[in-house]
């Protein structure tokens, strides 16, 4: 392991987003929040992140044009710990929340855009009528970032291991000649970045039409591209109770879920593209026989007294949880148990490839459904040679392997962190939807955890942490983090 | 007409043999000299060396030539001397196998190298036999006016009731009509007094093919009429992929090859065919895949043995019908006659479109039958032929040769002997090979002078 090239590569990264702690800043100013605390809690943690990403990247600097795959990885997932620790470091000295635990919880489910939180909902009022606008701020904009990052690394990095970003970045390289692929990378990147602001940009101007006042509006266009769903009010998007807002919000949630190099060739007049791909396909036939299931559910068994209104609340609850947002606009953990169930397993599957979704992604599951007919038809034709096809391309065998080991690696962290968690004290649905939903970058579970974590032990925060972790980062980019146990060298 | 060859192998030589009754001049150019020996019976100037070299073209008389025709084993030597050929005022023709210089089976794509017409022997054999197939019957076949003539070879089955019939008297259905046979491996054209002896095969003209059914049942071929459902490919070779593409939609296909390479390759240029790594002269293989209700077996691997074993146990275990790739042209008649329906070789077939695209000038479609022994051509009739305005009675046919079909405008006329022949006419003629030159006389303008 080049330690100095991994040291130059985290330094970069928390150079790169320090400068972030100026928003939230500038968010105290306007709302006239006391100088001394914004200073403490968000000057000092930038200028220590400064500091120490300056040290880490003056060590490392000459040997970042040695990194080697191994060292991308480990210092993705190394980074993502330290930079969670950081973002952590405001919580406590504003005093939201002064265990560390807690705060830690709370910027990891930015950073993993998730959207679980650790602070209670106060018993009087709202969170703004006791909390700042400031760290509310930054708790949005965590997620924003933690967003950019992961479209940014799934399309620069997964891609070239676990296959998640296998339709829409190497469809695209193979068009042109493989030699190139490093600069486009680059160029990729860039151009994506281009489309998460102008996104972003978007909605927060249509929220804001839409009634929201303007930090409303950018804090939730913030979670909401990013599929992560932290919100600035106790009751989530219910908060407003408006039609218009929802659906707003709904449709920018798919934006955000669909692979956005998907959204780049729309934006490039290629609306075959989007016909075609089957991905988005598969995408659209969950979500709506999840909807509709889930409407009937809640309107046979009379929670909602109108079928339009059962279909409004399935609806969203469906779209925020299928794309791994985690909004709501109604309290899910009391709904029926079959829609209970329909939610959690959409928190499995999660969004797109290339999105800022999180969880298993329709693109694998995809696969696997077509790896499943294959071994059915190969029991007919035992000699066949059937590869399997996404679109108009192959996938290559070995990344097949490489999806059913990640599927596999899934559904075992699942379980394992799930035995953990009721070890806790836990509940078993409690303990499955919580791992579902941490693991999926959602936000809510069932029971215990269905709008807050504030009262779960701190063990079993600890173990949400790090399933958050594990799942933002697929499993194996995270687990990288142990190479150094066996990669010498 | 002086026409260059460039290469003398099966292809070449078949061409040159055409064409040298056809009343052609012709040079050949060969490299090998024991190739050059057997060919030496040909009336025709040989020089021997290699078909791109620019001098060897010069011996040739490339200089005066009307037409080269580029058809070594080599694609860059056919594409070489075209262009060379081309330069020196030639219209060419180039046989071009490879997939990385030519998707379709004629093409003008290479033309701005020199290639006027650049012909692909594997994709027009792929193309022939996918003919064949959607019209179902599965009969060697060739379609003229348009799609409304289609003339085919079709072996007696029913033996007794032939042996000793006259042409004549054969009950054919409406529509069809009996225009020659073979005999062994000599043809002939048929006249209703001829006397068959039970084992030919005969070379039927139908306008419909509806009544093909009707024309099996007088022949006692049952299978005539099934409708291809399914049907499995031996060999993924670039006709086995070309095959399976084009029949994929239309019907189950399963494509076969032994080696794992070459199964992964197709597999991934089809897309509704099913790929089996399997050889189909094992049987296991066969009755895995179902041979017993395939509709056509077709082998086009590169072995002809392989080819003639696979389709032979294929028949064994219940194929309808078979087709097999062969390598050498004159295999063809041994092949059907241990029980292959249908042998196809790609030079002979490409021999077909070669001398088509030689008279684009005079004739609109051509094509030769059986090992080009037989010529049928459609002749554009034009206000100053010999054969204009003239009745069908006081046309003097030479021996040898017999009217097929006229067609006027877009309709096919019911001819008889009255049947008046005018400017603007489409005739299609079949002669046999040595007598050619006579017809294409009487379509020939009057000399003025």
């Amino acid at each position: 392991m080049n330690w100095r090239a991994v040291s130059g590569n985290i330094g970069t990264i928390l150079l790169i987003i320090s400068p972030s702690f100026l928003i939230p800043i500038i968010t105290g100013i306007i709302f006239h929040e006391e100088g001394i605390t914004l200073l403490i809690s968000y000057a000092v943690p930038m200028i220590i992140m400064i500091l120490t990403g300056f040290a880490l990247f003056q060590y490392g600097r000459y040997e970042l044009e040695r990194l080697r795959d191994i060292e991308a990885y480990f210092s993705v997932s190394l980074g993502w710990l330290i930079v969670a620790f950081f973002g952590s470091l405001p919580y406590v000295l504003s005093g939201t929340l002064p265990n560390l635990i807690d705060a830690y919880f709370e910027s990891m489910s930015g950073f993993a855009t998730c959207g679980a939180t650790a602070i209670a909902p106060p018993s009087n009022g709202d969170y703004l009528d006791v909390y700042t606008h400031s760290i509310f701020m930054w708790r949005a904009l965590t997620q924003w970032i933690g967003g950019i990052g992961i479209i940014v690394i799934s399309v620069a990095i997964l891609a070239r291991i676990l296959g998640g970003g296998v339709s829409l970045f190497k469809a695209e390289a193979s068009m042109h000649a493989m030699a190139k692929v490093r600069p486009r990378v680059v160029e990729y990147a860039r151009l994506l970045g281009v489309i998460y602001v102008f996104f972003t940009l978007l909605e927060t101007l249509m929220l804001k039409i839409a009634g929201m006042n303007l930090y409303d509006a950018l804090t939730h266009s913030f979670t909401t591209l990013a599929t992560g769903g932290f919100g600035t009010h106790a009751k989530s998007i219910g908060y407003w109770d408006s039609v218009l807002i929802e659906v707003i919000v709904m449709v920018f949630i798919l934006v955000g879920s669909i692979s956005f190099v998907l959204h780049y060739r729309l934006l490039k007049g290629n609306l075959r593209a989007a016909i075609r791909d089957d991905e988005l396909r598969l995408y659209a036939i969950t979500l709506s026989v999840a909807t509709i299931a889930i409407t009937f559910n809640l309107w046979l068994n009379h929670v909602y007294s109108s079928f339009a209104e059962a279909l409004r609340y399935a609806s969203f609850q469906a779209i925020s949880i299928h794309g791994t947002a985690g909004f709501t606009t109604a309290d899910f953990s009391s709904w029926p148990v079959a829609s209970q169930l329909i939610l959690v397993i959409l928190m499995l599957i999660g969004g797109c490839a290339g999105s800022t979704a999180g969880a298993i992604k329709v693109s694998r599951i995809l696969v696997l459904l077509k790896i499943g007919a294959r071994e059915i038809k190969k029991i007919v034709h035992p000699r066949g040679v059937m590869p399997i096809r996404i679109g108009d391309m192959i996938v290559p065998e070995e990344i097949v392997h490489k999806i059913s080991a990640f599927f596999f690696a899934y559904i075992i962290s699942f379980f394992v962190l799930s035995v953990m968690l009721t070890f806790t004290g836990l509940d078993i649905p409690t303990s499955l939807s919580a791992v579902a939903t941490t693991m999926g970058g959602v936000g809510p579970g069932l029971g215990a955890v269905s709008a807050t974590v504030a009262t779960i032990s701190p063990a079993a925060k600890v173990i949400l942490s790090f399933s958050m972790w594990l799942g933002r980062l697929e499993i194996f980019t995270a687990l990288m983090l142990f190479a150094p146990l066996w990669h010498r060298g | 007409m002086y026409a260059v060859i460039g290469g003398a192998g099966e292809m070449g030589y078949q061409v040159a043999r055409i064409l040298l009754r056809e009343g052609f001049d012709l040079a050949i150019i060969e490299r090998k000299g024991e190739r050059i020996d057997e060919i030496s019976n040909l009336d025709a100037l040989i020089v021997r060396g290699n078909a791109a070299s620019p001098r060897v073209l010069k011996n040739a008389g490339v200089d005066r030539a009307n037409i080269y025709l580029g058809l070594t084993g080599s694609d860059e030597a056919n594409i070489v001397s075209c262009a060379i050929a081309k330069a020196k005022g030639c219209r060419t023709i180039g046989r071009i196998e490879s997939g990385d210089y030519l998707v379709e089976p004629v093409s003008g794509s290479l033309s701005r190298f020199g290639v006027d017409t650049a012909v692909c022997p594997d994709l027009v054999a792929s193309r022939k036999i996918a003919r064949m197939i959607t019209t179902s019957y599965l009969v060697d076949m060739e379609i003229f006016a348009g799609g409304k003539l289609q003339v085919f070879e079709l072996p007696i089955r029913d033996f007794e009731s032939f042996a000793g019939a006259k042409v004549g008297d054969i009950p054919m259905p409406p529509g069809s009509r009996i225009i020659a046979y073979v005999r062994g491996r000599e043809i002939f054209i048929a006249r209703p007094q001829d006397q068959l002896r039970g084992d030919e095969r005969l070379i039927i003209v139908c306008t419909d093919m509806r009544t093909i059914g009707a024309i099996g049942e007088v022949t006692g071929d049952k299978n005539l009429q099934t409708r291809v459902s399914k049907i499995m490919i031996y060999g993924a070779t670039r006709v086995g992929i070309d095959l399976a593409k084009s029949m994929e939609r239309r019907c189950e296909v399963i494509l076969m090859d032994d080696n794992e390479e070459s199964c992964r390759k197709a597999a991934e240029s089809v897309k509704d065919a099913l790929v089996i790594n399997g050889s189909a002269t094992d049987e296991n293989v066969l009755e895995e895949e179902g041979i017993s209700d395939v509709d056509a077996f077709i082998a086009v691997t590169k072995y002809e043995e392989t080819n003639m074993l696979a389709s032979l146990l294929a028949k064994q275990y219940g194929a309808k019908r078979t087709v097999a790739l062969i390598n050498k042209g004159a295999h063809k008649s041994m092949f059907e006659r241990v029980g292959i329906d249908v042998a196809i070789s790609p030079r002979l077939a490409t021999v077909g479109v070669i001398l088509q695209n030689i008279y684009a000038g005079t004739a609109i479609a051509m094509s030769v039958m059986h090992n080009a022994e037989l010529k049928i051509a459609e002749m554009y009739v034009d206000a100053s032929s010999k054969i204009a305005n003239r009745i069908l009675r006081k046309v003097k046919l030479p021996e040898g040769a017999t009217i097929v079909g006229i067609l006027r405008g877009d309709a096919l006329l019911e001819i008889d002997d009255s049947t008046h022949i005018l400017p603007g006419d489409r005739v299609v003629i079949a002669t046999l090979a040595d007598v050619s030159t006579k017809i294409t006389n009487i379509f020939e303008r009057r000399k003025i002078l």
